[in-house]
């Protein structure tokens, strides 16, 4: 009979075999486009997380992205100084249980960052991500000065050449996106592509130059290898700060993708409803744009959609 | 012996709960802290009582007061931040014992009668820069504070390189040349005159030890020295930093005597006590020793250590400060000159503000946002060093009270956060013309994303743009799109001050327009 240890270790080996394997020939990735869908839409439920927990499954759960020892960036939307009610940063219960999944599949260091609007620490605070984060196992990481950002040149960046990004953006083996969806006064939604403006150090830079086009430059530098977007409560007007609760709507969504220009699309069909300026996603400019250089789906026609309804 | 612990140890603690709130640099410190320890301070625990009536702050000043009636000027060797730090020099730099000097009575006298009577007509204007807690908080904060922050920056940059984040960067400007000449020169000052004579400054300066010392007079407990036993050699003299005592007269001058009980433990045979006094203050003769305490050596040494310390941390400090980007053609730009600055939300009118700021730097060194940075002329003459909102350093966060929370002397309102987020300091002045979207038509906006009322809106331009807009209605003046508006070098929008802070309107809130949904729009 095989002691434990024996058993342990024969498994082990054998499961480093089919690692090495699986590593020489990819066949899930020859599979993934095909098994998965490029969008799982979820709707309902009883939050964010719980959504969150059943959607993930239809992409192979969370060990089809984080691997045991690899260090992930979770990127929540922390921008404002506001409480978890108005819909102005991500839920913080969806960032806690994308933590402690990460966390569950092995990962060594879940590290969570913004490079807050507000002055930051208020923002971590009373986002409530920063309790969530540190309850499940995750570490919040500060943004608030030029010395932890490196320079990094944007490949096919065309208003954006280099920027200073946060270096647990450019050195973390694992990259989530966990944006909110919310309406945005300057262009005119923010969901993923938007919410990558919290990792570089001067994001008025872009504002001066062809703010459009720089998230669009940014989203081809690093694509997140998954999006997560909350869209449970979302703020419909007087984005993306928001003046009062009445400004969000309810609509219990949460969209999942690989692709993180197709999530954003999702994103802005769901604004479509309150925004007379958009009818589709390409209006969007930085979707359009974005769509345009080849780096996501942007037409929700040419995707495969799963979509979900939970019992809330 | 025991009195004398007994004031060391209570002296030490004070400066170091002082120095744990001027470097609290991570906002750690509860601000009912700095609210008890601040009220105990005389002149700002008066002036909030000239501000706002008899609250449980006055007690500070009473109790002060009382304190004095009984045991003389208590206040100075226990509580007073500026004189513990002067002790503390003179134990470390004197080289020298102290000697018996004549009061400089006209010089003290004068100077509190014009502190007084400046004070009644307007207010705190030499209270800036007379009042020992205002002088050594600016010290603190303006000054020193800056060296814990470079320090911090250093440690938090050196873990990060490990990624380590449990320390982190403090952002902070390093001041203004002026701010820090101003802060650091004075204290400076008073530091090396206690490092030679002791507490000459508190009995010839500072209008808080001339009053408490009209008032020990009549105190209940005082030191005195027993004439009988009294064997006239001298060591009291030589002990009191005061330099009040003339034991070949046997005598004390009680207005200048600060309760340090040093003489009492020095005595060899115990002829001075600190007991129950009948009669009058005995006022002393004038002497005819002649002080001469010269050592050169002493100062320069000092001066060089004190440069030692000084200079790495604050280059190091001033390298901190954030590149900044600028449009290259800033001739195209229109002009602004701002006519008023804001004061901060809470000090309710201009005048009312600058006559009860003592210009202490605790706000400033408090403030979350670093929006609150000390005057040069933005006030006048009369405000130097007071706080005024630098929308270039930052902006008001909508839901913060602080600085009001932590001003000891009331000139700051506590607000509510309800009462806060209508108090408008200011209102908002667009000028399109220096917008990016005028300028390049492309899209920007940072403005109205982080007005927190809407009061910069965005509207339609061409090309299916969007440019801002503004209601001042119901503007508050917080400075948040001043501050993030990328044009440079003159910003296309702007907070003008209000003289008079006002009640803002409250936005209009819409209905929302729809429920939940039901099925995907996809």
């Amino acid at each position: 009979m095989l002691s434990r240890r024996e058993f342990i270790k024969a498994g082990a080996e054998k499961l480093a075999g089919l690692l090495a394997f699986s590593a020489l020939f990819p066949f899930g990735k020859l599979f993934a486009d095909s098994r998965y869908p490029d969008l799982v839409a979820m709707k309902g439920g009883k939050g964010p997380d719980e959504l969150f927990r059943k959607g993930i499954e239809y992409l192979g759960g969370i060990k089809s992205f984080v691997s045991r020892g690899q260090s992930v960036l979770v990127k929540p939307n922390i921008g404002w100084d506001r409480t978890p009610a108005y819909g102005a940063n991500t839920s913080p219960s969806l960032v806690a249980e994308i933590v402690r999944q990460c966390r569950k599949a092995g990962a060594a260091r879940v590290f969570v960052m913004d490079h807050t609007c507000d002055p930051w620490k208020s923002c971590y605070r009373n986002s409530g991500i920063e309790d969530a984060v540190k309850s499940s196992g995750g570490e919040m990481v500060p943004g608030n000065s030029m010395s932890y950002y490196k320079n990094v040149s944007v490949k096919n960046g065309r208003s954006l050449k280099d920027v200073l990004v946060h270096k647990v953006y450019a050195d973390s083996d694992v990259i989530i996106n966990v944006p909110v969806l919310k309406h945005h006064s300057s262009t005119g939604m923010t969901a993923s592509m938007k919410n990558l403006m919290g990792v570089v150090w001067d994001r008025y830079a872009w504002h001066r130059e062809n703010l459009h086009q720089c998230i669009a430059d940014f989203a081809g530098f690093r694509p997140p290898d998954l999006t997560v977007i909350d869209a449970y409560n979302v703020m419909t007007r007087n984005g993306p700060r928001g003046y009062s609760r009445s400004d969000s709507i309810n609509y219990r969504y949460l969209f999942i993708s690989k692709d993180q220009v197709a999530a954003d699309s999702a994103g802005a069909m769901v604004l479509s409803k309150t925004s007379p300026g958009i009818k589709k996603p390409d209006d969007i400019e930085y979707i359009a744009l974005a769509g345009k250089a080849g780096l996501g789906k942007s037409s929700m026609k040419s995707m495969k959609i799963a979509r979900v309804s939970v019992q809330s | 012996m025991k009195l004398k612990r007994f004031r060391q140890i209570t002296a030490v603690t004070v400066v170091f709960l002082f120095s744990i709130i001027f470097f609290d640099i991570y906002g750690l410190v509860p601000h009912g802290v700095q609210r008890v320890l601040t009220s105990f301070q005389f002149i700002p625990s008066l002036l909030f009582t000239f501000a706002y009536g008899v609250t449980l702050v006055s007690a500070g000043f009473i109790v002060v007061f009382l304190l004095t009636l009984l045991s003389g000027r208590s206040y100075c060797s226990f509580l007073c931040p500026l004189g513990i730090i002067q002790d503390l020099s003179s134990r470390i730099f004197k080289r020298k014992k102290y000697i018996f000097m004549k009061e400089m009575r006209a010089v003290r006298y004068t100077i509190l009668a014009v502190t007084a009577a400046v004070t009644a007509v307007w207010g705190s204007l030499l209270l800036v820069w007379l009042d020992p807690y205002s002088l050594f908080g600016r010290f603190m904060g303006n000054f020193l504070n800056k060296f814990i922050l470079a320090l911090n920056n250093a440690a938090a940059e050196f873990l990060l390189n490990h990624n380590i984040f449990s320390l982190y960067s403090v952002n902070g400007s390093p001041g203004t040349v002026f701010s820090v000449i101003v802060s650091a020169v004075p204290v400076f000052l008073i530091i090396i005159v206690a490092s030679r004579y002791g507490r000459l400054y508190c009995n010839t300066v500072c209008p808080v030890g001339t009053f408490l010392g009209i008032v020990s007079r009549f105190s209940v407990v005082k030191i005195g020295i027993n004439s009988d036993t009294c064997l006239h050699c001298g060591i009291c003299d030589r002990s009191c930093k005061s330099s009040c005592i003339d034991s070949a007269e046997g005598l004390v001058d009680f207005t200048r005597c600060v309760s340090c009980f040093n003489c009492v433990s020095m005595c060899p045979n115990g002829s001075i006590s600190f007991e129950r006094r009948y009669g009058k203050a005995e006022s002393l003769n004038d002497s005819n020793r002649k002080s001469s305490p010269s050592e050169k050596g002493a100062i320069s040494r000092f001066s060089f250590i004190t440069g030692m310390l000084v200079m790495p941390p604050w280059i190091s400090a001033l390298a901190v400060e954030n590149k900044k980007l600028f449009m290259s053609d800033g001739s195209k730009l229109v002009k602004f000159t701002r006519k008023t600055v804001s004061s901060p939300p809470g000090s309710v009118e201009r005048d009312r503000f600058n006559e009860l700021c003592t210009s202490c730097s605790l706000c400033i060194t408090k403030c979350p946002t670093r929006v609150l940075q000390p005057a040069v002329m933005h006030y006048g003459m009369r405000g130097i060093m007071q706080p005024y909102m630098d929308y270039s350093a930052g902006y008001c966060n909508y839901d913060c009270t602080l600085c009001g929370s932590v001003c000891p002397t009331g000139a700051i309102k506590k607000l509510s956060v309800e009462k806060k987020r209508v108090t408008s300091i200011g209102k908002v002045i667009f000028i399109k013309e220096n917008c990016i979207t005028f300028q390049q038509e492309t899209v920007c906006g940072a403005c109205s994303e982080h007005c927190p009322t809407k009061a910069v809106y965005m509207v339609p331009y061409k090309n299916g743009l969007v440019i801002p807009a503004t209601d001042r209605s119901i503007c508050i003046g917080c400075g948040a799109c001043e501050n993030v508006c990328p044009v440079r070098p003159v910003k296309a929008i702007h907070v003008e001050g209000e003289l008079k802070h006002t009640v803002a309107l409250k936005p209009a809130e819409k209905k929302s327009d729809q429920k939940q949904g039901d099925e995907f729009p996809f």
